[in-house]
């Protein structure tokens, strides 16, 4: 009769391809999920590497070079690079200036930022990660120390009286990919124009 | 014995249809799918144009970085299979922005790289001065 029931090789057929299509259909999500968790990981860590880098040569490149006469033998710009770190001034967003600095802590490359003119600095301190999983971090500075001297690349850039005219900030990434970039940044200003210097008093005048 | 079957078709699909079925399934499948990869393809050129964006930027802050630049293009090749094209021209000759010691030069950097898809590439464009005896 042909209304009694499935036969043997029906029921097996069926269940055959209920079978293949369940096997195809989890295969394509799991390959879904997979390729949506890697396209989000890659776009967020893409995205913070160019936030960092777009923070680094905004400050960077218009860092301030403020004289200072704490060693009144030795005046020199607000400016202290080393191999692993960066200290500068430069615009915090809000008008005024703040005393930047870029260093390594752990595997997190961080941005700690202080208003020039803090009360309390300890307190008024913030910190900002911008790279995290990083293995390598290294700064070099090109630029002449002075007129007479040729310029040159160095790992080091302090108690100069002019800025660099060129930073090179490498670091390797715990991931291939996305990496990071050799970047070089130009710092722009370079004199301080609300020093005019006293060769009488070595200072600015009317500071 | 009467039989029930009122008439033919509501008794089960046959495996044609099934066969249809599964056909069609798969197709859409296979779309989307290929949405997924093309996602991946996607987060990749952005990576690539990243990498190609900082080069370029790098390339400009170090032709600002030289006191007194030669006009005229240069090239070579960057780590993750990048090829840059530096050039430096006259802008704007013999008009009122090229007055006294001082003329402008247009700063291009062209980074090009392979993709899957074929070859792209990124350009950035900038102005710096540069003294006039340096322009023809």
């Amino acid at each position: 009769m042909k209304d009694a029931g499935f036969t043997l090789i029906e029921l097996l057929i069926t269940m055959t391809l209920l079978a293949l299509l369940s096997l195809v259909l989890f295969g394509g999500f799991r390959f879904g999920t997979r390729a949506w968790d890697r396209t989000e990981g890659s776009a967020a860590a893409t995205a913070e590497i160019r936030r960092a880098q777009d923070a680094i040569t905004e400050t960077l490149g218009r860092a301030y070079p403020e004289m200072q006469f704490t060693d009144p033998k030795n005046p020199h710009v607000y400016f202290d690079g080393r191999a692993n770190a960066v200290t500068y001034l430069g615009p915090s967003g809000d008008g005024a200036m703040a005393v930047f600095r870029l260093a390594r802590d752990g595997d997190v490359l961080t941005m700690t930022t202080t208003p020039e003119l803090a009360r309390d600095p300890v307190k008024q301190t913030r910190t900002r990660k911008l790279v995290t999983n990083v293995k390598s971090f290294a700064l070099a500075y090109y630029g002449a120390p002075n007129d007479l001297t040729p310029p040159g690349w160095s790992d080091v850039w302090a108690n100069r009286s002019r800025l660099p005219t060129l930073v090179r900030i490498r670091a390797t990434l715990a991931q291939a990919r996305p990496g990071w970039t050799e970047m070089m940044v130009h710092p722009r200003i370079e004199a301080d124009v609300a020093c005019v210097y006293d060769a009488l008093s070595k200072f600015c005048q009317g500071r | 014995m009467r039989t029930h079957r009122l008439k033919t078709g509501d008794d089960g699909f046959t495996l044609l249809e099934v066969l249809v079925s599964l056909a069609i399934l798969s197709v859409s499948l296979a779309t989307l799918l290929g949405i997924f990869s093309l996602g991946l393809s996607r987060a990749r050129q952005n990576e690539d144009e990243m990498g190609a964006r900082t080069l370029a930027q790098a390339l400009i802050a170090q032709a600002d970085a030289v006191a007194n630049p030669q006009l005229g293009a240069r090239g070579g090749q960057a780590g993750g299979g990048y090829r840059w094209q530096l050039e430096l021209k006259p802008y704007n000759q013999g008009t009122a922005l090229q007055t006294g010691g001082t003329a402008l030069a247009s700063v291009t950097a062209r980074v090009t790289w392979e993709e899957s898809a074929g070859a792209r590439s990124l350009t950035l464009s900038s102005l710096r001065t540069v003294p006039r005896s340096a322009t023809p």
